[in-house]
C-alpha cells in the first residue's frame, strides 16, 4: 500500500501477530506494575518481612552471648577461668578497685553484673534489676568449679588431679526420636505459606481486575477488540501479572530460604523439609493462582467504574479470604488439615505445610494439584463466560445473573 | 469498498437500525450525518465487528470480513479512549503492535504521527497531562498508526479547535489520496459539505438519503427557483403552479408545483420588464438535513 507521507509502507505480519498478541499485552501488563510506585513499595515490604522472620529468632536467641562483668582483686579469681562444658557466653572482667566502683559500673549499665565478696565470705552476684540468666549459669558454674577446686587444694589433694575430676564430661543427651520437628517452627513456616499466598493473590487479583475495569471505563477496550480476539486479551492479562506475582513469590520464598540458611542454619537442618515444602508451596502457588486469576478478571469486567469494583469483586475476595482464615484453624495434624489439604480453594495453603511437618506420601500434594487443575478448568471457563460476556457492557456494573445470561 | 447491506439491530424491542444499507468506495471520503441517537454509533461499531448486527451483511472488498481483516481498518470510538497515564508514544506503540506492526516500525510510524499533530515534543508525556484538544489528536494517531486501509471516525472532528480541524482534514484526504476509504460522523455540517465526497444521511435507524452532496440537493431542491427583476415583484403571486416562499419587493424565491411553471414565470418577468437573475436555489446542506429529518 502506498502512501503519500513519507513513511514506508507498514508490513503486516498477520500470521505471527495472531499467535503473538497474548504476549504484547502481557508485555504492557508487566512494564505497567513494574512502574507502579505501589507494586515495588508492597514487593521490598514484603521482602523486608520475609527477611525479618528468617533473621530476627536468630538475632534475638542463637550465637554467643557476651557479657561484661565487674569484679574486684578478691573474686576475679573466683569466675575468671571458664569450666569445661561452658557454652555459648562470653565473660569478660573488668577489674575495679572496690565495691562501690562496681555498683556504679552495675547502675550505670556499663557492665551486665558484678561478682563481690559479700557479707559472712559469700559471694554475691550483683545485678541492676536482673541478672541475665545466661550469665548468671556461667557465673555460677565458674564460681562452683573455682571453690570445688579450692577446697580440693585445701585438703591436699593434687591440682592436676582435681583438674581431671572436674573435666568428667556433663551427662550426655540422647534423644530417641531426633528427627521429630518443632510443632512451633512447622507452625510459624506454614502461616508464613499461608500469609504469601493470601497477600499475593489479593495483590495480583486486584492488579488484573483493576486493569480490566480502567479499560472499561476509559474504553480503550472498545479499540482493542477492534484486534485483539477477547481471549487472546484474557490470556495476556493474567500471564503478565501471573509471570510477576511468581516472580515476587520466588524472590521472597528464595529470600526466606536464604535467611533461614544463613542465620538459621541448625533450624534448616533439624527440618530438612523446608526446602521441599517451599518447592511444593511455588508449585501450588501457581496452579492456585491460575485458578482464581480468571475470577478477578470477570471481576474485574463486570464492573463498569473502578468504583464498582469494591461490590464486584467482593465474592471473588471471599474465595481467597476464607479459605485463608480456615488454613489458620488447621495447624495441628487432624481430620480438618487433611481435608483442607485437599480442597482445591485452601489446599494450596495447607498443603505445603503438611509437606513441611513430613507426614505426606508423594502422591497426596499430587491428587491436592489435580484437584485444584480440575477446580480451574471449570472456574476458569466460567470466569471467561463472565468477562466475554461483560467486557462491552460499558453502562453499569452487572450482576452475576445479568453477566452470565447475556450471551445466552 | 466497505458495504454494509441491509443491516438491522435491535436493543430489545427497539429497532436502532432498520434495514441501513452504505458504501464507502475505496478513496472516497463519506459523510455520515443524523441527528442524536439516529443510529450513527451503532451502524459504524457493527461495521467494525465490535457490536453484531441481528441481519444484514457486512463486506470489506467483497468478503465478509474476519479479525485479520478487520485489524487494516482504523477506529475512532466515539467514547475516547486510552490510557490516561500511559506514555504517548507507548501507546501508539502498543497499539501498533496489536495491529502487527514490527516494534521498530511502530515507533517510526508512531513518532512521526506526534510530530505531525505538534505533539512532537510531548512523546514521552502522560496522555492525562495533555489538554483536551490535545488527547484529541493523539486519539486521531492512534487510529492512523498502523497505517489502515480504511477508517471508521466516530466525530473526528468534536473538539478540535480550527487549526487542529484542518489539520486532521488534510491528513484525511492525504489518506483518501492513498487509497483509503473514510467513514466519518460529524454534526458539523458545514465541514461535512466541505470534505466528503459522499454523504449518507440516518433518520431513527434509516438511511433517508445517500448519495453526493450535489447530486442530493439538485434532487430535494430542484423545483426551487430565485428571482430578481427591476420593480416589485408581487404579479409571481398570481402566475398559475408557483407558490412564494420569499418575497420583498423585487428579489423572491418561488416553489414551482407545475411542469413548465419556471418558463410562464420566466416569460412573464420579462414581459414586464428586465431580469436581473433567474436560478434554481440548491439548499443547503442543513436545509437538506432538516428536510430529511423531519
Amino acid at each position: 500500500m502506498s502512501t503519500s507521507t513519507s513513511t514506508a509502507p507498514v508490513a503486516i505480519d498477520r500470521d505471527r501477530t495472531v499467535q503473538r498478541q497474548w504476549w504484547i499485552v502481557a508485555q504492557r501488563e508487566i512494564s505497567e506494575r513494574l512502574r507502579d510506585k505501589g507494586f515495588v513499595f508492597s514487593t521490598v515490604f514484603l521482602l523486608v518481612v520475609v527477611l525479618a522472620a528468617a533473621f530476627l529468632p536468630g538475632l534475638l536467641s542463637g550465637g554467643t552471648d557476651r557479657y561484661q562483668v565487674a569484679v574486684t582483686a578478691d573474686t576475679a579469681a573466683l569466675v575468671r577461668d571458664a569450666p569445661p562444658g561452658e557454652q555459648d557466653v562470653a565473660v569478660e572482667l573488668r577489674t575495679v578497685p572496690d565495691l562501690a566502683a562496681a555498683e556504679a559500673l552495675v547502675r550505670s549499665g556499663d557492665v551486665d553484673a558484678a561478682v563481690l565478696p559479700g557479707a559472712g565470705g559469700r559471694v554475691e552476684v550483683v545485678g541492676e534489676s536482673s541478672v541475665p540468666s545466661g550469665l548468671a549459669q556461667a557465673l555460677d558454674a565458674r564460681a562452683s568449679a573455682a571453690q570445688v577446686l579450692a577446697g580440693f587444694s585445701a585438703v591436699g589433694v593434687d591440682p592436676a588431679d582435681a583438674a581431671r575430676i572436674l573435666a568428667t564430661p556433663p551427662p550426655a543427651q540422647r534423644l530417641l526420636d531426633p528427627d521429630a520437628v518443632d510443632p512451633v517452627t512447622v507452625t510459624l513456616l506454614g502461616f508464613a505459606f499461608s500469609v504469601l499466598f493470601f497477600q499475593i493473590v489479593l495483590i495480583f487479583g486486584y492488579a488484573i481486575a483493576q486493569s480490566v475495569v480502567q479499560e472499561k471505563q476509559t474504553r480503550v477496550i472498545e479499540l482493542l477488540v477492534t484486534t485483539v480476539p477477547v481471549r487472546q486479551l484474557l490470556v495476556g492479562k493474567i500471564l503478565g501479572n501471573g509471570l510477576l506475582a511468581l516472580a515476587q513469590l520466588a524472590l521472597l520464598v528464595l529470600a526466606g530460604l536464604a535467611g533461614l540458611f544463613a542465620a538459621q542454619r541448625d533450624l534448616l537442618a533439624s527440618l530438612p523439609s523446608v526446602p521441599v515444602a517451599a518447592l511444593w508451596f511455588v508449585v501450588f502457588f501457581v496452579l492456585g493462582f491460575a485458578m482464581l486469576a480468571c475470577l478477578w478478571a470477570a471481576a474485574g469486567a463486570m464492573a463498569s467504574r473502578l468504583e464498582d469494583l469494591q461490590s464486584t469483586a467482593t465474592p471473588v475476595q471471599m474465595l481467597v479470604m476464607l479459605p485463608f482464615f480456615a488454613s489458620f484453624f488447621a495447624n495441628d495434624p487432624g481430620t480438618v488439615q487433611t481435608v483442607l489439604s485437599y480442597l482445591p480453594l485452601s489446599s494450596p495453603m495447607v498443603m505445603p505445610r503438611r509437606v513441611l511437618a513430613g507426614d505426606v506420601a508423594l502422591w497426596e500434594p499430587l491428587l491436592s494439584l489435580a484437584l485444584i487443575a480440575a477446580t480451574a478448568v471449570v472456574l476458569v471457563a466460567v470466569a471467561r463466560r463472565l468477562y466475554e460476556n461483560s467486557l462491552l457492557q460499558t453502562g453499569r456494573s452487572l450482576s452475576l445473573r445479568a453477566a452470565w445470561r447475556r450471551a445466552a | 469498498m466497505l458495504v454494509l447491506d441491509a443491516i438491522t439491530r435491535r436493543f430489545g424491542d427497539r429497532t436502532a437500525l432498520d434495514r441501513v444499507s452504505l458504501a464507502v468506495p475505496d478513496g472516497r471520503m463519506v459523510g455520515f450525518v443524523g441527528a442524536n441517537g439516529a443510529g450513527k454509533t451503532t451502524t459504524m461499531r457493527i461495521a467494525l465487528g465490535v457490536l453484531a448486527a441481528d441481519s444484514g451483511t457486512v463486506t470489506f472488498r467483497g468478503r465478509v470480513p474476519d479479525l485479520a481483516v478487520r485489524r487494516r481498518f482504523g477506529y475512532m470510538p466515539e467514547e475516547r479512549g486510552l490510557y490516561p497515564k500511559g506514555q504517548l508514544l507507548d501507546q501508539l506503540v502498543f497499539l501498533a503492535r496489536l495491529h502487527g506492526v514490527a516494534p521498530a516500525t511502530a515507533r517510526r510510524r508512531g513518532t512521526e504521527l506526534l510530530e505531525r499533530l505538534g505533539l512532537g515534543d510531548r512523546l514521552k508525556d502522560r496522555l492525562e497531562s495533555l489538554s483536551l484538544g490535545n488527547q484529541q489528536r493523539v486519539q486521531v494517531a492512534a487510529a492512523l498508526v498502523h497505517d489502515p486501509e480504511l477508517l471508521v471516525l466516530d466525530e473526528p472532528f468534536s473538539g478540535l479547535d480550527p487549526l487542529a480541524v484542518d489539520a486532521m482534514a488534510e491528513i484525511l484526504r492525504e489518506r483518501t489520496r492513498a487509497g483509503v476509504g473514510v467513514l466519518f460522523s460529524s454534526h458539523q455540517l458545514d465541514l461535512v459539505d466541505r470534505l466528503c465526497d459522499e454523504l449518507v444521511i440516518l433518520r431513527a435507524g434509516r438511511v433517508v438519503a445517500a448519495g453526493e452532496p450535489q447530486g442530493l440537493r439538485r434532487s430535494r431542491g430542484g423545483s426551487r427557483y430565485s428571482l430578481e427583476v427591476d420593480g416589485d415583484a408581487d404579479w409571481v403571486r398570481d402566475v398559475a403552479g408557483v407558490r412564494v416562499l420569499q418575497l420583498d419587493r423585487g428579489s423572491a424565491v418561488l416553489e414551482l408545483l407545475a411542469p413548465g411553471a419556471d418558463q410562464r414565470v420566466l416569460a412573464e418577468a420579462v414581459r414586464r420588464g428586465p431580469v436581473r437573475a433567474f436560478a434554481p436555489v440548491l439548499p443547503t446542506l442543513s436545509e437538506l438535513f432538516q428536510e430529511v429529518s423531519r
